[in-house]
């Protein structure tokens, strides 16, 4: 027998090259009334992702609640069957709905079963082009809103959010309205279904598959969904306008007992498209963007101030911000606020040395990968890619464009987005 | 479950469908399971300790789940546990549940043996730094607050658990009884555990991705192959008495909407009508076409409403919760809910229903297995308390579940004298 070698536990095993990864190319169709349509083939199961996303977030109404509650109808009724009976329906089969409504977007996806679509696709079919609002439904559904609303207003993190929101976009903008509880009292059946008739038609709807999809489905969305039975009217464009840039600003929401406080502090940024976006999107996975960056480092693994902190850049069709939020017992407030702005401050002054800036990129490469792996996360970013309107190689070119980020970027991103002049700083506590 | 880092992730789910693996033990008693998928660039490494809240001493709860955290604290060779997983393009965490301690990460698999080094190496030894332990006793601390007592509902399980449980430690949440028995944790305390619980025949190493089982099996044997084995702890915990009356807890808090729970005792994951008790409580209280759900939408005594299995190894709940619409007396609507529970009992599910509750089971095994780490967490698990093929056989189970079945354990279990109620009422 050979002598083993003794382990050298105290290195690192030489890392592998990470391959790039080979996205699975996406096949493109239209329907007959001009829907289009984007497949991605893959996986190993027997089961497809239908999912149609459709102009019909908050941004395109002007009364509050309207996006989420148009959404969440889909499932409670059509003229053949009510939500209890739909529910039965696709649970018999195994399958799934996932609906939700953003900001910018709703969505509605069927989850099913390759060997049932046939049974499932008819359902899914009717609550998208054939919902009725069922008064008892919206009822629960509104009064299920309310609760849940009173239980978040007693959430310091909650609080912070909506202050924060609120102050960067304005409470008329749709990205910073702020819901009170008149405002469920204000939505009847009859807007609701004006809305969803308006929204929820082929002209405002783009269809997304993933799995392994039947060469018979594909065949078939034409004669469920291609029709001009649900085409709908060309609608203008929505238009806001949004408040002058701002100037620094702290804001206090009072929460008397509680015994956190919750940070949120930023500001208002742009979309995805802009040139910034991508190395700033860097420099913040530094600061605050993973479990290594510095804000968690500091506050988290070096003070044990809190549980957790994080930062994020966040797109939004036609803006976007950057906003720190964090939980820290409430005595420790004014300290933590200190380590925070001593942290962008840091990253203001003084470029990042190669090693760390190496290792978010390393960690951003790598989940970059688990963003791509497998035909669900692909459509992801698919659909991410079509919503912000950008290149047709801006998945692929990932790890290039990663590369190209320097250290002296990193810091000119600090400089030039978060000075402290601009930094909105909301704390919610007792 | 509650996670190091943020919750919620990934529940410790027992969903699989067929799946083919390759099983290997090492002379130390370290089970290693591969799952070769070659679609997955990405690798999911699992590392599941039989060692969960359940071997705490009642005096020092909260210890497992404290005790994860300082697995991140360093260990005999590597200072930092993160840095170097992050450098390699790697991401990870950890859950402690009543049952269990599990360690996951995913990384390229082309990176796979830095996830070797990084896991072998806190298992032999930690550094047992005693800045961390004071750090990772404030966060945990400050976690505490942020999740349990700065909610509404926060301290929901931290009155349910004594209430259904009064000698099995189950009785205390993962998170721990009181702050202060985190406040009071040694650094004799933390090495005691860790040389207790923390060995190769305590655990199981599961690898799913774009692997060959070879190459893992030889990782393995060189990384973990070295660590000794340990076989002191021999797992005593006290055992649930039969519950001989019904039990009611009447709490006010400062939250908006009345709240109602209903719990019964039923079997562990392993026993045999585990399966027939979960379709159970998915006939009551899965979705809008569950037999709870008319209490939403017809009888409106609570706008939502639902059951499930807490799933544990030991005996474990089944669990109805609602919350009440405005109004509405706890009485009226805890009535309301026993009468559901009657019709059950007296008259059991009717084939379409319990077809489609099967079915639904089936397509979630199927739905899951989409994810290579939930796969790896499946296959660690059942190995943990069984064995891995188990994991093929699930399906099966359930499917052999008959209406009788489901009258029988309905009348056994949704009675009276086994049930906890806890009104949980808005001041």
């Amino acid at each position: 027998m050979s002598s083993v070698p003794i382990l050298d536990r105290s290195h690192a095993p030489a890392p592998g090259a990470i391959a790039n990864p080979t996205l699975t190319p996406v096949q493109q169709l239209t329907l007959d009334n001009g829907v289009p349509v984007y497949i991605i083939e893959g996986g190993t199961q027997e089961v497809t992702r239908i999912e149609f996303a459709f102009e019909a977030g908050t941004w395109h109404s002007n009364q509050k609640l309207m996006a989420g509650t148009a959404n969440a109808m889909l499932t409670e009724g059509t003229s053949e069957l009510n939500g209890p009976e739909l529910s039965a329906r696709l649970d018999g089969y195994g399958a799934f709905i996932q609906n939700e409504a953003s900001r910018d977007v709703a969505s509605i996806a069927l989850y099913t079963l390759n060997r049932f679509w046939q049974e499932t696709l008819p359902v899914f079919e009717s609550m998208i082009k054939d919902s009725k609002v069922p008064q008892t439904a919206l009822d629960i559904y509104l009064n299920n809103r309310r609760q849940s609303h009173l239980v978040g207003q007693e959430k310091v993190g909650v609080l912070a959010r909506q202050a924060f929101s609120g102050q960067l976009f304005g409470e008329d903008h749709p990205y910073g309205q702020q819901v009170d509880l008149e405002d469920y009292d204000a939505v009847s059946r009859a807007v609701v279904m004006e809305f969803y008739q308006k929204r929820y038609t082929a002209r405002q709807a783009s269809l997304f598959i993933a799995g392994k999809p039947p060469k018979a489905l594909i065949a078939a969305l034409n004669h469920h969904f291609g029709g001009a039975d649900w085409i709908g009217e060309h609608s203008a464009p929505f238009e806001y306008r949004l408040p002058d840039p701002q100037q620094a600003l702290s804001i206090e929401v009072n929460k008397s007992g509680a015994l956190q406080s919750a940070i949120r502090l930023g500001r208002r940024l742009f979309s995805k498209n802009h040139p910034d976006y991508f190395p700033l999107q860097v420099t913040n996975t530094l600061l605050g963007g993973y479990f290594g960056s510095r804000l968690m480092t500091n506050l988290r693994e070096d003070k044990g101030l809190t549980y957790g902190i994080g930062s994020s850049v966040v797109p939004l069709r036609h803006s976007g911000y950057f906003f720190i939020s964090t939980e820290v017992n409430a005595d420790a407030t004014a300290q933590a606020l200190e380590e925070i702005y001593k942290e962008i401050g840091k990253l203001r002054e003084t470029s990042p040395d190669a090693k760390e800036l190496e290792r978010v990129k390393n960690y951003l490469l790598g989940a970059f990968l688990r963003s791509v792996s497998g035909p669900f996360s692909q459509l992801e970013q698919l659909r991410s890619r079509l919503f912000f309107d950008l290149p047709e190689n801006y998945i692929e070119s990932f790890p290039k464009r990663l590369q190209a980020v320097t250290s002296d970027q990193v810091q000119e991103m600090a400089n030039r987005y978060w000075q402290e002049a601009h930094l909105i700083q909301v704390v919610a506590g007792p | 479950m509650i996670n190091r880092k943020k919750s919620g992730l990934l529940p410790p789910s027992f969903n699989c469908f067929m799946i083919e693996f390759e099983k290997k033990t090492l002379s130390n008693g370290l089970r290693v399971i591969v799952h070769p998928d070659p679609t997955s660039e990405i690798a999911a490494l699992n590392l599941v300790y039989d060692v969960g809240a359940r071997d705490e001493d009642p005096k020092r709860t909260g210890f497992a789940h404290l005790f994860e955290h300082l697995m991140f604290g360093g260990s005999a060779n590597i200072p930092e546990f993160d840095r170097p997983l992050q450098e390699v393009g790697g991401e990870n965490n950890a859950f402690t549940t009543n049952d269990i301690t599990n360690y996951y990460m995913t990384l390229p698999a082309a990176n796979l043996e830095t996830g070797f080094w990084l896991e072998s190496d806190r298992m032999l030894n930690l550094a047992f730094s005693e800045k961390s332990l004071e750090v990772q006793r404030q966060v945990v601390i400050e976690e505490f607050k942020q999740r349990y007592l700065n909610q509404p509902y926060g301290d929901l399980w931290m009155l349910l658990r004594p209430l259904i449980y009064k000698q099995h430690p189950y009785r205390w949440p993962t998170i721990g009884q009181e702050v202060r028995h985190i406040e009071e944790a040694t650094m004799a305390d933390v090495k005691e555990f860790f040389h207790l619980h923390y060995r190769p025949n305590r655990a199981v190493l599961s690898v799913v991705g774009k692997v060959e089982p070879n190459h893992v099996f030889e990782l393995a044997e060189k990384w973990f192959g070295p660590i000794p084995a340990d076989t002191h702890y021999q797992r005593q915990l006290a055992q649930e008495p039969e519950q001989k009356a019904y039990r009611r807890q009447e709490v006010e808090r400062e939250v908006p909407v009345n709240s109602f729970h209903l719990a019964f005792h039923m079997g562990g994951r392993n026993e045999e009508n585990y399966q027939t008790v979960d379709l159970i409580s998915d006939l009551l209280g899965r979705g809008k076409s569950s037999r709870l759900y008319p209490l939403v939408r017809e009888k409106q005594l609570f706008s939502q409403v639902g059951a499930f299995v807490s799933g544990s190894l030991d005996p474990g709940v089944l669990m109805v919760s609602g919350k009440l619409q405005a109004g509405v007396a706890f009485d009226d609507a805890e009535k309301a809910v026993w009468d559901v529970l009657h019709e059950l009992s007296t008259q059991g599910p009717n084939d379409e229903e319990l077809e489609k509750v099967i079915n639904k089971v089936e397509s979630s095994l199927v739905f899951a297995e989409i994810n290579g780490l939930n796969k790896a967490m499946n296959l660690g698990s059942f190995e943990l308390h069984g064995d891995a093929g188990d994991i093929n056989h699930e399906i099966e189970k359930y499917r052999q579940v008959s209406k009788a079945n489901i009258q029988q354990q309905a009348t056994q279990v949704l009675r009276r004298e086994n049930a906890s109620s806890l009104w949980y009422k808005a001041l």
